[in-house]
């Protein structure tokens, strides 16, 4: 029928009008954007051609990726569609009493457990030590006779190390004096191989006690040196737990927040433990502390909840538990299960917030022998009191975007500079330390930097402190301006850095190791640890 | 390229429309198809272009052989070769590496497996390519003698990558000759705008909550796993159905008339319903192909009079179908996949076939109606979401299969599980709602009426206009949603 063909075409030709529009719009653009503010990443470009590319199909898939990406108005169909997403969820019909999990898109990215079910450890050697440039073969006499030579000197009379763990021993043998025999005699865990350059790597694979013998011959007679040796057994599971977490690593939302999770690792736990250690050893003039940071889980003080959920107070006992040799842990379990009900994490973010901070600072500046400055002597600024943080961006629920966060600043009281060091070179100083222009966790120092030293003139200019950080050591470290002089700050992220090199002189009151739960028993913090003394 | 991206909907459907409609000609609209599918084709596996031509060269010469074949042994002959020559290069790119590992696992040996890259819709272009040597053996259509038109069946892209299985005694004539009009390019336009609104709505979200449940965060509970597999069935029904509906409404968009592949298969009341619903062109590629031939060998039909003879007359009525039945269903579970799960899995519905036709049916009739349909719409639905575990995991298939009864579990549920089936739950709703026939019975019962009271006329301009803005509306909310969100999985690529 005449007026039935007469409506189709009709409405083919508006289709294609339309269709056509939004076509023709998409390919003129001239000015396309580059990064997506909604999704914090950097959008496709078009590829370049190369007959690679083109023959494995990976040049038109480029194309097809920064037509996705270059959509014209993308930014309002990514929040509409974010939007949409609610749909999917049945609390348009009834809200459900308890927690709401995401699973965390990043989850298991570089995060990963390495556990097996079996617990043994595997092996692992840290760099060795330096061996001292000591002049032991002279000593002076008292009775003026002329130095005595010392027929061997072993570079430590006592070690200790956990289990699964090797340590570099080695010898100075004296003029004179030669065959430098090894021997090792003990508990049948701790062995030795004799290296190279005469120097001898003591294994312990299990814990234990055993005294390593360098013995030296001169005209016929013996002379030897000791070292004895203990191995500590790898502890795994706390007090409370039998049991290493599971891996939850869904973000969750509960009541008006948003809480990241973290696991307990028994495999990287030594690991951490002996590199901790290594450091203790590599400056042995100096403190070696570790505060570890709990993440937000740990306010959740309903029992049913969490039960349910990774638990950040079992994480630092098990850390600590493992913890060996001359290491300062501070356990802040307690303080925060103490001050549970107070604003000490962001609701829209996974960052602690600076009143957070300021329990870590406490119990640290105790255990160190100082005495922190009370809370209630710091003037607060409100820096906003609109901040929606990363958990919008983690979580992509709408949910999020109405947890509103407010950031208070615990204002340092003593003048300060702080200079920030980039990997170009350059360098920028400034007199704050919290940038109160910046709305958002980024005030504190100003963000993640390589490295940058912040000094204080009031305070005594020779005690100074190393802290090694992730995000959350930003708003710790302002509270260390009110004790030590000169704080030097490591992100170990971007810092390509040979610290022993850079500090064995310096003459470093404190070295602290301040990173979260989540940072400070899984792999890749680890290999920061051990990029930085090798 | 996928068809649910803004590529193919912005760029390479609006320019082919044009190119197409802007001339008259048959031959330049036959080219024009033909051009832009072998660059469909070439935008996802250049390299592999030339095999999916060399294919089409195999069956245009074997096609020519079979006809021109003078005796019934030389087109015999001619047809096996081409049948052959289809099967190893199926056999060559998908299974090799699978045949070595095997072999491998069973004999001990350490034969080098080879790593072949699968190329994209082999399995279903060969398929469709032997349908063409087979048809023209049993005399069903005759040779085709332009390579082009050939070329065009074979590689014309809409239904290349994941089917429906077409034909070529189906489209034969449209190679020729295809009626255009305005309505039959809206019809195509809608039918393309509900498979797209499937698989960007339904399969997408669908998938991400079947991912978040089989992740097992915190352990794998009962619940996460028949959750997850419930999640799972769906999305592969929505990807699977809204493809085919994409394919056949291009298809339609420029004259052709494709088979129907799906026809609301999760309302079954038991398997051989189901088969009859779920990925129709198969199971008919499979009926006419491989089962009926079977049958008919001359090894199953000596089998079939030896046993009458010596006096088994129901083993010789049913043994024939039970032997068909299970070489066609194993081939059907290794055609989906170079994976041994994939084979179980169609081993598994050829025994529940099977049972169902020689024992089930028989029983069930002895029960009172409503206990019987209760109980086989129930089993139905647990034998299809097992069957979906079977074929979701390729690896460490036992294990998984154990946590659908509770073994390895954490236990039951958990709160991650309660939360992810609470949050997609309203989409669990609606999917399950959208499976059946519900909104398509609405709107002909509201056609019907606006029939009666205005007259058909009338009542068509308001159907055109309402199925147009539902397009429009479609193909709004999936850009949305394709250009916000680059989660965009698609199941079948791997055929």
């Amino acid at each position: 029928m005449k007026n039935n063909k007469f409506i189709d075409e009709l409405v083919l030709f508006i289709f294609i009008i339309l269709l056509g529009s939004v076509a023709i719009l998409n390919l003129c653009q001239t000015d396309r954007p580059t990064v997506s503010e909604i999704e914090n990443r950097n959008l496709a470009t078009m590829p370049d051609f190369t007959w690679d590319t083109f023959l494995s199909g990976e040049y038109f898939a480029d194309i097809a990726d920064f037509v996705s990406d270059t959509f014209i108005g993308r930014e309002t169909l990514v929040s509409l569609s974010k939007k949409m997403d609610t749909l999917k969820s049945l609390s348009i019909i009834y809200e459900r009493e308890g927690m709401t999990v995401i699973i965390d898109p990043n989850a298991g990215q570089g995060n990963e457990s390495d556990e097996s079910d079996d617990f043994s450890l595997p092996e692992f050697s840290l760099p060795p030590l330096q061996p001292e440039e000591s002049d032991v073969s002279e000593e002076s006499d008292v009775s003026g006779e002329g130095p005595v030579i010392i027929p061997v000197k072993l570079s430590a009379d006592s070690a200790t190390f956990t289990a699964g763990a090797t340590y570099l021993l080695s010898a100075t043998v004296g003029e004179g004096y030669e065959n430098l025999v090894w021997s090792v005699t003990g508990d049948a865990g701790i062995s030795i191989a004799v290296n190279e350059d005469g120097s001898v790597t003591v294994k312990g694979d299990s814990a234990g006690k055993a005294t390593v013998t360098a013995t030296v011959n001169k005209d016929g007679e013996a002379f030897s040196a000791e070292c004895i040796i203990t191995v500590n057994a790898v502890v795994i599971g706390g007090p409370t737990e039998e049991a290493p977490d599971f891996l939850p690593s869904g973000l969750i939302i509960y009541k008006g927040a948003a809480y990241s999770q973290s696991f307990f690792s028994a495999t990287y736990a030594p690991r951490y433990a002996a590199i901790y250690e290594r450091y203790a050893q590599m400056f042995p003039d100096t403190r070696m502390n570790v505060v570890i940071a709990p993440l937000a889980t740990i306010t959740i003080t309903d029992p049913e909840v969490s039960s349910k959920i990774s638990n950040q107070a079992a994480i630092l006992d098990k850390m600590e538990a493992a913890i060996v040799g001359d290491v300062n842990f501070v356990n802040l379990k307690n303080v925060y299960l103490e001050h549970a009900d107070e604003y000490l994490f962001f609701k829209s973010d996974h960052h602690w917030t600076h009143r957070g901070a300021y329990y870590a600072y406490s119990e640290f500046i105790k255990s160190v022998g100082m005495t922190p400055t009370p809370i209630e002597d710091f003037d607060v600024e409100i820096i906003t009191d609109k901040y929606i943080g990363s958990m919008y961006g983690y979580t992509g629920d709408e949910r999020v975007k109405s947890f509103y966060d407010t950031i208070e600043a615990y204002m340092p009281n003593k003048e300060l500079t702080m200079t920030i060091f980039r990997n170009d070179g350059k360098s920028s100083t400034h007199n704050f330390c919290i940038n109160t222009g910046i709305k958002g966790y980024t005030a504190f120092i100003s963000g993640d930097h390589p490295y940058m030293i912040i000094n204080v003139p009031e305070n005594p200019q020779d005690k100074s402190i190393l802290v090694i950080k992730d995000s959350y050591g930003n708003a710790f470290v302002p509270y260390l301006t009110e004790h030590y002089g000169n704080i030097i700050v490591i992100d170990p992220r971007h810092v390509d850095m040979n610290i022993y090199e850079e500090f064995k002189d310096y003459g470093l009151t404190d070295i602290v190791f301040m990173v979260n739960t989540s940072s400070g028993n899984t792999k890749p913090w680890y290999n920061y640890l051990v990029n930085l003394i090798d | 390229m996928v068809f649910s991206s803004p590529f193919f909907v912005y760029i390479f459907l609006p320019l082919l429309l044009l190119l197409y409609y802007v001339g008259k000609n048959s031959a330049w609209r036959r080219g024009i198809l033909l051009v832009f599918s072998l660059f469909f084709y070439a935008w996802g596996e250049p390299v592999y272009l030339f095999l999916m031509l060399f294919s089409a060269l195999i069956n245009y010469i074997f096609g020519i052989l079979v006809g021109k074949g003078k005796t019934p042994s030389a087109r015999k002959l001619a047809v096996a070769g081409g049948v052959v020559l289809n099967l190893a290069m199926l056999g060559v790119f998908k299974y090799a590496g699978f045949a070595v590992e095997s072999l491998n696992a069973v004999l001990g040996t350490s034969i080098p497996v080879p790593a072949i890259v699968l190329p994209l819709g082999i399995s279903f272009y060969t398929f469709q390519a032997m349908t063409y040597v087979i048809d023209v053996y049993r005399e069903n259509c005759p040779p085709q003698k332009s390579f082009s038109r050939l070329l065009l069946f074979i590689t014309f892209f809409p239904q290349l990558v994941a089917g429906p299985i077409v034909r070529y005694t189906d489209i034969e004539d449209q190679l020729e000759y295809r009626r255009v009009s305005a309505k039959e390019i809206n019809d195509g336009l809608y039918r393309f705008a509900i498979g797209m609104g499937k698989k960007v709505v339904f399969a997408n979200t669908c998938a991400l909550a079947a991912e978040n449940l089989f992740a097992s965060t915190a352990g794998p509970t009962v619940l996460s796993s028949w959750g997850g597999v419930l999640f799972y069935a769906l999305q592969v029904y929505f990807d699977f159905s809204g493809y085919s509906d994409m394919a056949i409404g291009l298809g339609h968009m420029f004259g052709f008339t494709f088979p129907e592949n799906f026809d609301h298969p999760y309302i079954s009341k038991n398997v051989t319903e189901y088969w009859r619903r779920w990925h129709m062109t198969l199971g008919g590629w499979f009926r006419d192909y491989l089962f009926y031939p079977v049958m008919r060998s001359k090894l199953v039909t000596k089998l079939t009079k030896s046993l009458k003879k010596s006096g088994h007359k129901t083993a010789a009525k049913n043994l024939p179908t039970i032997i068909a039945l299970t070489v066609v269903w194993f081939s059907t579970g290794l055609w989906h996949g170079a994976s041994w799960n994939y084979v179980l899995w169609g081993v598994y519905y050829g025994a529940w076939l099977i049972l169902e036709k020689f024992v089930l049916d028989k029983a069930y009739k002895r029960l009172p109606d409503m206990l019987s349909t209760i109980i086989q719409r129930v089993s139905f639905v647990f034998i299809t979401l097992f069957g979906y575990a079977i074929f979701y995991n390729e690896q460490n298939l036992f294990t998984k299969l154990g946590h659908y009864f509770g073994i390895g579990t954490t236990g039951f549920t958990n709160v991650y599980s309660e939360s992810m089936i609470y949050e997609n739950g309203l989409l669990l709703i609606v999917a399950l709602i959208s499976c059946t026939p519900l909104a398509a019975f609405i709107m002909g019962k509201i056609r019907a009426k606006l029939n009666a009271s205005l007259g058909e006329e009338k009542a068509y301009n308001i159907d055109r206009v309402f199925k147009t803005v539902v397009v429009i509306a479609l193909f709004a909310l999936c850009t949305v949603r394709l250009a916000g969100d680059s989660y965009n999985p698609f199941i079948y690529f791997k055929f």
